[in-house]
């Protein structure tokens, strides 16, 4: 016997994310770690159980070992429930053969029968590739005051920056009536922040008329909102304010890392009412040596600095040896750099080992041309030997021997 | 996995040796390096030795502690079978306020009756050490020993149980005369066979006697193997507010939290889902253990942070222990001091201790 919900989430973490390179080799992007102790994905399953929604599936497809285990059975987010909690969708094989995910669409649609058991009322999409604190009971409410089919969260964003976005054009109601994916010439600043809220009855029409339609690509921005726009839905756009970030590629990783150290930022994450829950390492508080200096910087439990770390973002059990320099990186879980060793801009993967006097990344204004400068990244349980070198904007995924310069 | 083994936990027995610490907590639950409460370190050496069935022991100021342990779930010990059992005072028909071990010990008569567990683990609180207790209780079932103590030769108080040991057999239980004298002390706890533990619990009740060292263990050596067996490694004993200070500085030696903390043994505690900790742009941080959710912007030098405290810009913190939640407001100038939790120092305050006799701000307290 299931009872009923009155909303569910569904959360999409089955991409690749094949923009963050090595980061993803063998870890979907959701299970990314992110902010010196969390992991992408614990933003949104936060925001859920801080939401009073506490049904949620995850959709799950690429390399998923990590993610799954992760989520676990969901008790460092509250869901593990007696009636609902997390749930991990992967795709399966039935009677009538077996089908990958084809799109997010398609993803929902296999999984029809999940959904159908809690009977919701409405069913809220989510990514898990963002970094915010959203309260979706207001945006469900704002739902069913406008008595819409389908409610989209939207953030403004510049004009400049715009095209980069699915941009929601609307009338004075909030009422959409066009959507427009990366506008050259946006006419509007709209952004959807990829949070929708479906009447569960029209979008699952939407959905089986949709898988019906071999021309689809059963996806949600391709497909379905145009789909439900075209045929006069009821169609709204939630004006959100706040901090939203899309940590899909390597830079806007490395900006929402930094942006955590910025004072005035609008994320907070010391809010007591509105907690970022996480699964979190056993380890014991860290440890600030003597000789150290430490300052703009995020650390986590169980590191030993002894050396210089400045506008960095350090993951648990991170070792930073005597006169060894870390500075504008994202140190994950594990990193050890030996002394006299030199990090600026990078971002080193799970257990990265920088032995002595190698030097990873440079500072954008050493860059001989700037528009090849970027942050140099290090695939998880790498060794950068001694006085190695690993230039700017380098993505490095093999080990690299002593004294060896990387490309 | 130790599953023929169940762990008994006494939370209040040392309560009056730091009746500052102790004054609103059971020993159990002062707070201790970082992030930990005193029972973090008995428990998890319970745990990492497989015992999956561990009951606390309680008598009075146990809000905290319960609170602190809740189901057990951050210990993995909320489960089907075994797991965390509170043991209250006036539990059960038999039990009532007790006044010594021995009356604790039968109090909990019951739970121990209703065991199936071969060997019991008696552990207390009032030391610190990360050891492995599996391979002193495999040692104490392969050689059929009655009961084992674990003991330690530190410093001993006037008037305590102190043992004589002749070649790895408990020989005497004397009391020590000499303040400071170097004796061998009990620490870490006495491991049992769970029907001698009940015998021996019956025959003191019987006769009124109700001190488990000399009573239960000391007069019955002539009948009962008793093996005496020396604590590796690092062990603190805190039992007064003065040995708090100094093994909490302790911590911020590299070789005691590497004994502390070893990678094999994890110490578990309460999660508290705070945010990383945070160093501003003025911050300055030397010698210093911090734990999570902090947000340093003034200067510390070798200190013990807890959780979640604040340190505001200007503000200089040396030499001090901020327990959880402590907020020290800009320009304040601190040394020496204990801080217990949700202390505020306001802008501006200078309190200095000195090193013997560090300056405690009871819990909540605004200067």
């Amino acid at each position: 016997m299931f009872h009923k919900k009155d909303c569910l989430a569904m959360l999409l973490a089955g991409g690749q994310g094949s923009r963050l390179g090595v980061l993803t080799r063998k870890n979907a992007k959701p299970a990314v770690p992110f902010g010196g102790k969390y992991r992408i994905i614990d933003f949104t399953l936060s925001n859920c159980v801080n939401s009073g929604i506490d049904t949620v599936g995850v959709l799950t497809q690429y390399q998923p070992l990590e993610l799954n285990s992760y989520i676990g059975n969901g008790q460092p987010w509250d869901l593990d429930r007696l009636d609902g909690g997390v749930h991990i969708l992967p795709p399966y094989q039935r009677s009538a053969g077996a089908d990958w995910y084809k799109g997010t669409a398609n993803a929902i649609y296999q999984n029809i029968d999940f959904i159908d058991r809690y009977h919701p009322d409405d069913v809220l999409i989510l990514s898990g590739d963002h970094i915010y604190k959203m309260d979706y009971s207001k945006m469900v409410e704002f739902h069913h005051r406008k008595g819409a089919d389908c409610t989209i969260a939207v953030l403004e964003v510049e004009l400049g920056e715009a095209h980069r976005f699915g941009i929601m054009n609307t009338r004075e109601d909030d009422s959409i009536y066009e959507f427009e994916e990366k506008p050259a010439h946006p006419k509007s600043t709209k952004a959807s922040m990829g949070v929708y809220v479906f009447r569960w009855e029209v979008l699952r029409r939407y959905l089986i008329e949709d898988e019906a339609d071999s021309a689809s690509s059963n996806d949600f921005g391709k497909n379905i909102i145009p789909k439900m726009l075209q045929d006069g839905r009821a169609m709204f756009a939630f004006p959100f304010s706040g901090y939203w970030k899309d940590v899909g590629t390597i830079e806007s990783l490395w900006d929402a890392n930094m942006d955590l150290l910025n004072p005035s930022l609008k994320l907070d994450l010391a809010d007591p009412n509105w907690r970022i829950y996480s699964r979190s390492p056993l380890e014991p508080p860290h440890y600030i040596g003597e000789q150290a200096d430490v300052h703009d910087c995020i650390i986590g439990g169980g590191c030993e600095i002894n050396g210089a770390v400045n506008f960095s973002v350090l993951f648990d059990d991170v070792k930073v040896g005597d006169g060894a320099t870390v500075e504008y990186s994202i140190l994950m879980p594990g990193v050890q750099i030996a002394p006299g060793a030199v990090v600026r801009y990078a971002i080193l993967g799970e257990g990265v080992q920088v032995h002595a006097g190698a030097h990873i990344g440079s500072a954008p204004t050493d860059a001989a041309v700037p528009a090849q400068w970027g942050v140099a990244v290090v695939g998880d349980n790498l060794s950068i030997g001694d006085n190695a070198v690993v230039p700017a904007a380098a993505m490095i995924g093999a080990d690299v021997p002593e004294r060896a310069q990387a490309i | 996995m130790n599953k023929n083994t169940v762990g008994v936990i006494f939370s209040n027995i040392h309560d009056e040796s730091m009746p500052e610490l102790t004054g609103r907590r059971t020993t159990a639950s002062v707070p201790f390096g970082g992030r930990y409460r005193l029972i973090d370190f008995a428990l998890s050496n319970m745990i990492n030795a497989g015992i999956i069935k561990i009951g606390v022991i309680t008598k009075n100021n146990y809000q905290s502690l319960m609170d602190h342990l809740g189901s057990g779930k951050d210990w993995d010990l909320s489960r089907k079978r075994g797991g965390l059992f509170l043991l209250p005072p006036f539990s059960s028909v038999a039990s009532g306020m007790y006044h010594s071990r021995v009356e604790a010990l039968a109090g909990i008569r019951d739970f121990l009756d209703h065991c199936t567990e071969e060997t019991v683990v008696l552990s207390d609180c009032d030391v610190v050490a990360n050891f492995d207790l599996s391979a002193l209780t495999d040692r104490h079932t392969e050689q059929e020993t009655d009961v084992t103590v674990l003991y330690k030769c530190m410093p001993a108080m006037v008037g305590e149980a102190v043992y004589d040991i002749q070649d790895g057999r408990l020989a005497a239980v004397l009391t020590n005369n000499e303040a400071g004298a170097m004796r061998c002390i009990a620490a870490g706890g006495y491991i049992l066979r769970r029907s001698v533990l009940l015998r021996l619990i019956d025959e003191a009740t019987v006769n009124g006697l109700s001190d488990f060292q000399r009573d239960c263990i000391g007069r019955n050596l002539n009948r009962l193997r008793v093996e005496a067996v020396e604590l590796p490694g690092l062990v603190m004993r805190i039992n007064s507010l003065s040995s708090y200070y100094a093994n909490s500085m302790q911590l911020l030696r590299s070789d005691v939290r590497e004994a502390l903390f070893p990678e094999a043994r994890p110490v578990f505690t309460k999660r508290r889902d705070n945010m990383p900790t945070k160093y501003g742009a003025e911050a300055v941080a030397r010698g210093c253990l911090v734990a999570g959710g902090c947000e340093i912007a003034g200067r510390v030098e070798n200190s013990v942070i807890f959780r979640d405290v604040r340190i505001a810009k200007g503000a200089v913190v040396k030499n001090c222990i901020l327990m959880q939640g402590t907020v020290i407001e800009a320009d304040s100038n601190l040394s020496y001091v204990i801080a217990d939790k949700n202390v505020v120092i306001r802008g501006g305050r200078t309190i200095n201790g000195f090193e013997t006799f560090p300056v405690f701000i009871g819990k909540g307290n605004r200067v």
